[in-house]
């Protein structure tokens, strides 16, 4: 999973089961890039890398994934790619 | 002289119409119930008592969304900048009790508040109870 389009597609997959994937967009066009995509999960706007600076090893590669846990916890992060399985398995354990 | 059938009663008839009348002002009110809804909201005055909110009013602060419907949805009806997310976005219960620790693997993440495409603030902390990725993108 790396585009828009992909996680928009796991969002309409498994939000329901409550995961929210939420975008931060660290370029100006975030609106028409919501729009062009049809993104419906948060996309919010990161210009000032103030959020996925904190996230971050060393340079910032995109995209940048964080994931969190139920509660908030941080279950890993500054990895570049999550799969379908990756989050079967975390919701699996809080079901 | 006879006796007129059932002017005995009448005496007692008369008797428990008083006593019915003024039972009336002895019965609990609406309000006293607890049920009373002045403004229709959905919320009784009582639990708008409970809340700070008006009970005269349905939306209190004024945002567009009834008192009930921010209770429903975890926002404050006396806040006219929180309310229900344009995106739909539900909002958890337990927003008000996050505890951050930090930014490492294990810890609760701080909360932050950003703009989204809607125009929204939108705060990490309302979303505790679910799996969240967060995605640093470019225009990928």
């Amino acid at each position: 999973m790396r585009t828009a389009p992909e996680v928009q597609a796991l969002y309409e997959e498994y939000g329901d089961q409550g995961f929210l994937p939420i975008s931060l967009m660290t370029t100006a066009n975030m609106s028409t890039w919501a729009s062009t995509y049809r993104l419906e999960h948060p996309v919010l706007d990161d210009t000032g890398f103030s959020v996925i600076s904190r996230y971050v090893d060393g340079s910032i590669g995109m995209p940048n994934l964080t994931l969190l846990a139920p509660g908030l916890k941080i279950r890993w992060r500054d990895r570049h790619s999550i799969s379908a399985s990756d989050i079967e398995s975390i919701l699996a354990d809080f079901d | 002289m006879g006796v007129e059938e059932g002017s005995l009663l009448k005496p007692f008839l008369r008797g428990g119409l008083w006593l019915l009348l003024g039972c009336v002002g002895c019965l609990p009110s609406m309000e006293e119930l607890g049920v009373l809804d002045s403004d229709g909201d959905g919320l009784t005055d009582s639990e708008e008592a409970e809340l700070g909110t008006d009970p005269m009013r349905e939306d209190t602060d004024s945002d567009g969304f009834s008192d009930a419907e921010e209770v429903a949805e975890n926002t404050d009806p006396n806040n006219a900048h929180d309310m229900p997310y344009a995106g739909g976005w539900a909002i958890d219960a337990c927003r008000e009790d996050v505890e951050s620790t930090g930014y490492e693997v294990g810890d609760i993440a701080e909360n932050f508040a950003l703009v989204d495409q809607f125009g929204d603030t939108v705060e990490l902390h309302d979303f505790c109870n679910r799996v969240v990725l967060l995605k640093g993108a470019a225009d990928t």
